[in-house]
This record gives structure tokens, sequence and C-alpha cells, in this order.
């Protein structure tokens, strides 16, 4: 096993590529009893049109095809049911879906050793019949219609299909009611025979194990069971422009106060010239945080002025080479608020305190990260879908950011491309 | 945590922004704007709107309906001035209590603590938050309301009639994590695996109000095929057809939930709060007390669940077409 210590923290990395292409991380943790293991595949919702394995031509599934499968995965041949297993041995089992990944997970205390090997077990074999898989649709047509009543989902949905027109992460993630039913029982086995593969996938430990044994019972698992050889993926790729798809979008909705959003398109092919991509990221979020983050001028103004009555939501996400900067907030004066938003990015002064006090609360939250079995598995899990490897000197790295870099970045951002989506209260009829 | 930070909260809870006996008023304003729109957007979300509806059908009058983001009556009679008299009865009159965890000297910290906190009302008594009920109905409440929502909220409140302390604090808790608490419990595989019916369908039991609560998202054109297969389901735990294996598991489900909150230092200090004021066990104490329940117990407690009001919020929203 591969050994590397993160730099500057009490935590020490393990990793290891099995004979059948699976990746595996460990970072065991002693001080605390709990255990937390993610088994993943790198594909998400954001995946629709590929070659499966064994074809040739390119095929496009349906919309929510990734979260469907994910439901489908737990689905045995015998008869078992994963989460009366899992609950048998006092260990907690979910997954999720999102834009770029699937993730099945476990955590516990007792009775681990035995349960992660089930979890490799039950993702590795599921069984999909016709029959199980209309029987899903109505269940996740619950699913999505309980996420079309949360103003947020609606609002984040909205503004994503708005600022992208090509790349499928503009679509929801688990696509629309119409879209799941058109799903069948072929296309959950072309996809999960294309994307979990065990060289598509990778096993996240961390807490407290003994790490040879966990790799001794991953690759004592792995070698009894027979996999083609790897193989490299054929996915569409999809050449995002810069500019967003549409500019503004209002809906109406049953909501009491309005809600809105920002959100900002920027390309960073000009801003890799200057830093390497792990530092991008630290970088572009001070600057969001700093301008309109819960202890920035701005906030407190508008706090004063009753246009918000909270911070705001701000997000940063990266598609393709492309950072999204979303900003959401409740308001009861949309309009102003956008303007406002606006106006303070357009003024890129930035002095060189706040990016200081700022810079100590990424640290802050670096050494925090390190002391959580859930965060330390986040952190590798997206390093992994973002990088492709994992980054084990964010505490110098954050150390190393500095104020004469950061302005020239900032100088640089572009902020034109941009759309905005509101939601509003509907208007009562007669 | 050191002496700094400590006397950075004392500042924070003892020399607050007042002048003339009133709180400054642009700092009055924002908390009460956030509180405004709070309670202004509390219909927003069917799930938390559905819930208190249903409870407020059971008995408006019990604190357990209230909702806790306050109503607007209320808030409209609160003034900066009004608001600095209600800080001054705090400190004098109510019940204090000061939690501390982590990596400490104990002796050092009791002492920043005293001599920082002026007060007197530490180790004060608390009052009983228990509620018990005595009447129960012989059929159930039915009400129903729409709103524009794309799903339908199920709602199903039961009052859980005269228990001893270990069924409140273990007895009940089994009985409703074995009904509806886990993706293996008995709702969950009837009306969402066999019936596809819902996403999420969860029972809850609240020790302190005597309730237990079921809720689910469905179809509104389902909603009597949901209360008969949860009904059954009721009736089945009263009538003992509850495995070995199903309390089994729930009682490693608790116990690990107790082990696990030993990793997490604000989830100690929650179990010591509710072991101070609801008389609820240590951590220890309580995993033990749990292998102890068996399944006559657990039919005992089903047969004192009284089914009550049966909610459910229509949504009237047309199908989207994307």
């Amino acid at each position: 096993m591969k050994k590397t210590d993160f730099k500057n923290l009490d935590l020490t990395l393990y990793e290891e590529t099995l004979d059948n292409g699976l990746r595996v991380f460990i970072v065991p943790k002693n001080n605390v009893s709990g255990i937390y293991a993610t088994f993943s595949t790198k594909y998400g919702s954001n995946t629709n049109e590929f070659v499966p394995i064994g074809e040739k031509k390119m095929i496009r599934v349906p919309d929510g095809v990734a979260h469907f499968l994910e439901h489908k995965v737990f689905e045995q041949k015998d008869g078992t049911d994963p989460f009366t297993y899992f609950g048998q041995r006092g260990i907690d089992a979910n997954a999720n879906t999102n834009y770029k990944k699937t993730t099945y997970l476990i955590s516990g205390i007792d009775n681990f050793n035995d349960s992660l090997e089930y979890l490799l077990d039950y993702v590795q074999e599921p069984y999909f019949t016709d029959e199980n898989v209309e029987k899903e649709k109505g269940i996740i047509e619950q699913e999505l219609k309980m996420y079309q009543d949360v103003p947020y989902r609606v609002l984040t949905d909205g503004i994503m299909y708005n600022v992208l027109s090509k790349d499928p992460s503009r679509i929801s993630i688990g696509g629309t009611v119409e879209s799941i039913y058109k799903i069948t029982k072929e296309d959950l086995y072309k996809c999960y025979n294309t994307f979990y593969h065990p060289s598509n996938m990778f096993l996240v430990v961390t807490g407290n194990v003994n790490k040879e044994e966990i790799i001794e019972i991953v690759k004592e698992n792995q070698s009894r069971k027979k996999f083609s050889k790897p193989f490299k993926i054929e996915k569409k790729s999809y050449d995002e422009p810069d500019k967003v798809k549409r500019e503004k979008e209002t809906k109406e909705m049953n909501v009491i106060i309005p809600k809105t959003s920002i959100c900002y398109k920027i390309n960073v092919d000009e801003l890799l010239k200057i830093v390497d991509e792990f530092e991008l990221g630290y970088y572009v979020s001070l600057f969001f945080d700093i301008k309109l983050g819960s202890t920035s001028d701005f906030i407190n103004d508008l706090k004063n002025d009753g246009i918000v009555t909270t911070d705001l939501s701000i997000d940063l996400m990266k598609v393709d080479n492309h950072y999204l900067s979303l900003i959401c907030s409740d308001t009861k004066s949309p309009t102003v608020l956008i303007e406002k938003i606006e106006n303070v990015l357009k003024d890129k002064e930035i002095n060189e305190q706040d990016f200081n006090r700022k810079k100590k609360t990424l640290i802050s939250s670096c050494i925090y990260m390190s002391d959580n079995i859930y965060s330390i598995n986040n952190k590798i899990m997206n390093n992994i879908i973002i990088y492709d490897k994992v980054i084990t000197d964010d505490y110098e790295i954050i150390k190393n950011l500095n104020y004469e870099t950061f302005k020239k970045i900032i100088d640089k951002i572009n902020l034109k491309n941009k759309s905005e989506f509101t939601i509003l209260p509907k208007k009562t009829k007669n | 945590m050191n002496e700094q930070s400590i006397n950075f909260i004392m500042d924070l809870l003892f020399n607050p922004n007042v002048t003339n006996n009133e709180f400054n008023k642009e700092s009055f304003d924002i908390v009460y704007n956030g509180l405004k729109e709070e309670i202004e957007s509390f219909e927003e979300d069917p799930r938390a709107y559905s819930q208190i509806r249903c409870l407020e059908e059971l008995d408006n009058s019990l604190e357990f309906s209230f909702r806790q983001c306050g109503y607007i009556e209320d808030l409209n009679n609160i003034t900066p001035k009004s608001l600095f008299e209600y800080y001054k009865s705090v400190l004098k009159s109510d019940l204090i209590d000061i939690f501390i965890i982590g990596n400490i000297d104990e002796n050092k910290i009791k002492e920043i603590i005293s001599s920082k906190f002026n007060i007197n009302t530490k180790k004060k008594e608390s009052d009983s938050h228990y509620i018990n009920f005595n009447d129960f109905r012989k059929r159930a409440k039915v009400v129903k309301e729409q709103k524009d929502f794309n799903q339908s909220k199920l709602v199903i409140a039961a009052k859980v009639e005269n228990l001893s302390d270990f069924e409140k604090k273990y007895v009940l808790r089994l009985y409703s994590h074995i009904l509806g608490g886990a993706p293996d419990s008995k709702l969950f595989q009837t009306v969402r695996e066999k019936h596809s019916l819902c996403y999420y369908i969860t029972c809850t039991s609240r020790m302190v109000s005597s309730l237990v609560t079921i809720s689910s998202g469905i179809n509104k054109e389902n909603y009597k095929k949901c209360v008969t297969l949860i009904k059954k389901e009721m009736k089945n735990m009263e009538n003992g057809l509850i495995s070995e294996e199903d309390i089994t598991k729930s009682k490693i489900a608790y116990i690990s939930s107790f082990k696990e909150l030993q990793d997490n230092p604000s989830a100690i200090i929650r179990n010591a709060l509710s072991h101070e004021y609801i008389q609820t066990d240590l951590i220890e104490e309580s995993i033990k007390n749990i292998e102890l329940v068996t399944k006559d117990m657990i039919t005992n407690v089903a047969k004192k669940v009284h089914l009550d009001t049966i909610y459910l919020l229509e949504g009237s929203s047309k199908d989207e077409k994307n």
C-alpha cells in the first residue's frame, strides 16, 4: 500500500489499486470508534450518452437513469434486502447520486468487516427484472414530486438548466416523472455493466480500522469474482460554450417569500495559466465569500436595509472547464438584490486584511475536516472525482495562498456570463 | 477553548447592545425581520406544515402543536424595550445549566465559569415536561386540506396511554423503530417496497408528549389504500406479529446509535441535557436497559397506542410536464 501523510494534519492515507482496477483508499483514525465506508462509481446523472461495453455505437439513455440504477442496485437475486442485512448488524446504509458519481455507503461500529464485504457483494451482484424495475417507478415518482415542492430544488434545477446549454448537468439528477417511466431493465444493465466495472470504481474507508485487515478483506473478496479486463469508457464530450443558455427566467410557485438566484459561469482556461487547479478553487471561492459572505459589509447592509434576513447561500461547482458560482436567497426584493450583487462584484478591490482573515477560516475548516471521518471520506471522494487523485497538502496550499496572486486572478475573472432565476408567489386567481 | 473565547461569549451574553433600557434598534430589526419571514414562509414546507397541522387538529392547546417559529401576533407585540425586560428576567429567574466537553482542565474551567458567570439561577429545579392523555377517540378524526403542491402529505397521529417510565424510554422507542423507523421496518417494506406508494414513510415516537406519528408523501388517489395498509401494520403490532429478528435488529440499531454518540461531543452534551431536563438515562445505562425489552412489552405498548387524527394535505397541482 502506498502511504502518504496529510501534511500538517495528524492523518495518513493508504492507497492501493487492485488487479481488477479497483482503487482502495484507507485513512485510519483510531481516536474515534466509528467507521465509514463509501463505494463509488465515477458515474452520475451527467453521463447519458456513451458506448456500452461490448458495443460500438453511442447510445442515449433516458434522463435520471443513474439515480434509478442507484435504487435498483439494492435488488438481489436471492431476495435478501441489503437494508435488513445491515440492520441486523447495527450498520447504517444508504446511497446517493449526484452529477458525477454514485455512492453506496455504510457506517457503524460493530460487525464492520462482514458489512464491508457485503457492501462490495450487493453492489457487484444486483439483479434487475422487468417486474422489479416497474415496481420502482412509483417510488421514484414520489421522490421527484417531493423535490418539486421544495422551492430551493426548483430554483437550483432551474438555474442549472439555463446556465448550461449542452452538458447534461443541466438536467435534474433524478430526471423527470416522464423520463423515468421510459427506463427499462435493458437500460439499467447497459449502464451497470459499463460503469460499475471495478476499474471505474473506488472504495474509501475512514475511521477506527486496521488498514492491513481492510485491504486483505477487499483483496480476498475481489479475487473471488470474475470481471472483464479494465477498459476505457467512451462517453460523449460536450464542448460547453462560455455563454449561458438563457439569461433570465421567472417562475411562479406556491411560495410566500420570493426566492432568487444568480449564477456566474466562469471559464478557467486563462486562470489556470496563473495557478494550478487545486489553488484556483480556493482563490475563486475566497473572492465570492469575501464580497458576499456572512462577514461582509455587503450582507450587513442588505440586512439593515431589510432586503434579506439571512445570509446568502454561495456555492461553487465545476462543470468541465467552467466554474459555476451560484448565489441564492429568499428576498422580498429580488430585482434590487440581484442589482446589488452585480454592483458589488464589479468592484474587484479587496483589502489584504479581509483576504488574510478568510484564509484563517480556510485553515480552521481544513483542521476541522481532519477530525471527522465523514468529512475526510467526502474530501477524498471529491478529490478523486475532480482531480483523479487525493490532495494531501491542502494545509500548505492554503498557507501559501497569496494576496498578489489573488489580485491577479480576480482581475482576470470574467463575470459577464451569468443567468438569473427567480421564483415568485403565484398571483391569486380572479 | 480558552479563557479568551469564554470571555468573548460572556461579553456577548452580559453586555448586549443596549441603550436606555432598549436593545439597539438596528440589530433588533434584523432579528425581527428574520423571524417574521420565517413565520410567513412556514407554509412553504409541506412536510413541516402537515406535521404541525395534524398535531393542531389533535389538540391545539398542548405545547407540541405550537409552531416552533412562533406566531406573527406574538412577534408584533415585541419591542426593543420589552425584549430587554425579558432578557433581564431570563438572567434573573430562568433555569440555567452550563455543559462543557473537550480537552479541558476541569477545575480551571469551573473556576473561570464561576468567576465570570455571576448569576444565581444555576441548579434550579426544572418543571416536568411530560404530557399524559386520558381520553381517547373511538374513531379517528379525519381532516383534509388542499394546497397547491405536487405531492400530498399524509400524517397520522396516535396518543399513547399511560406508560411507565421504562415503557416511555425504551419500549415505545423499539415499537416505533420496528413499525417505521428504518428501511427494513414494517411500514417501509409494505407501503414503499411492496406497494410502491411512497418514497418516504416514517414512524416517530415522542416520549415527552406521549405521541406516535407516521408521515409519508403520496399521490392523493392512494390515500385510502395507504391508510388501510398503515392501520393493518399497527394492528399487527398489537397482535404480536413481531418477529424475534425484528426486536433484535431494533435493539442493535438503538445500541449502535448510542455508541456512535460517543464520537460526537455535541451529541454527548445533548444526551446529558435530556438526562437533566427530562430524566432520560445516560448512554451506558440506556444500552443496558434496552436489552431488557421483551416482545410482550412491545405488544403491550402497541395496545396502548390509540389512533387519533388522520391528516391529509392534498396536493392540487397538475403534474409538471418538463
